[in-house]
């Protein structure tokens, strides 16, 4: 037992004493400087890989920007969705309801109101006339 | 090479100088030929290895911190690609029997006149020959490269524990093989 450790320990002692012969060490240093030159070459230049992470980042808040803009009208369309034609214009309503869609044909809708407005004053008139009589 | 001016050749090799790293690759280039050598067994096989080192380092160098030993981190990109070597079918268990090749190496005075390098390759491969993987790496790190378990646990990453259990194991196989003798 003892007999195979000091042989174990000579054996191992004399091979780390004894050093693998490098040969053609300039060859391989040379091969080690090629490889890492078409390496470079084949390395995307910094600045190109800056402007690309860039104009990603841009494109990607645009959209986000126009997407959010987006659901923004859509928001403030609903908010303010118009009211009825015959509140907001305090039209006669007799006149909107003879129109399909008075939202298309506003001045025919105005027109019809004043010939109402005329109407109400003709009987206007003729009802103050009655009563000063 | 001083600490001083590897550490100049560093920080010009890391603005991509590639005359300073041409020096860094013929400073170490031996060192990690050594290594890969005494783990592989394999001349052609070593200076495969050693390439691949110097471009990982190369690749690498902007992530390697002037804390650590600039040898030891070699050694330990070094180390990992010679482990997965290793574990190639290449390297799968081949019996190799002890014969006179080892015989005459103890027995001789001087070794240096003895073996020649493929001869060196053989007698590394027929010894471990038996090892596993990790225990090829430690023992060749501590008994043939003459590593401080220390450093050891910086190149491998293992545990002192595991590298005394691995070494232990390691020894024992290669003196069951010397028992034949």
């Amino acid at each position: 037992m003892k007999n195979e450790e000091d042989k174990l320990d000579m054996l191992l002692h004399k091979l780390s004493n004894t050093d693998p012969e490098l040969s053609d060490a300039e060859m391989l240093t040379e091969n080690i400087m090629q490889k890492i030159k078409a390496k470079d070459r084949h390395r995307n230049p910094i600045l190109l890989t800056w402007i690309r992470s860039v104009t990603g980042t841009a494109a990607v808040l645009l959209i986000g920007l126009f997407l959010f803009q987006q659901n923004g009208i859509e928001t403030t369309a609903s908010a303010t969705k118009l009211e009825p034609p015959e509140i907001r214009l305090n039209i006669d309503s007799v006149c909107l309801k003879n129109m399909k869609s008075p939202s298309t044909n506003l001045m025919a809708v105005y027109l019809c109101h004043l010939q109402q407005n005329s109407i109400k004053n003709k009987q206007f008139k003729i009802i103050e006339q009655q009563l000063k009589n | 090479m001083d600490q001083s001016t590897l550490t100049e050749l560093i920080t010009s090799s890391k603005r991509n100088d590639q005359k300073a790293f041409r020096s860094i690759v013929e400073c170490y280039q031996y060192m990690i030929y050594s290594l890969a050598f005494r783990m592989l067994g394999n001349e052609e096989d070593a200076k495969d290895t050693v390439q691949e080192t110097f471009i990982r380092v190369w690749i690498n160098l902007k992530a390697y911190h002037p804390d650590k030993k600039f040898s030891t981190w070699m050694y330990a990109i070094a180390t990992n690609l010679c482990l997965d070597k290793l574990k190639s079918s290449k390297y799968k268990f081949k019996d190799y029997s002890i014969d006179d090749t080892i015989l005459n190496v103890i027995s001789s005075e001087n070794v240096e006149q003895t073996v020649i390098n493929s001869e060196l390759g053989i007698i590394i491969r027929k010894l471990t020959s038996e090892l596993t993987p990790k225990q090829k790496i430690v023992f060749t790190l501590r008994y043939l490269e003459e590593i401080e378990i220390d450093e050891i646990v910086q190149i491998t990453g293992m545990t002192p524990d595991k590298i005394k259990s691995n070494l232990f194991l390691a020894r024992q196989t290669i003196r069951r093989k010397l028992e034949i003798l």
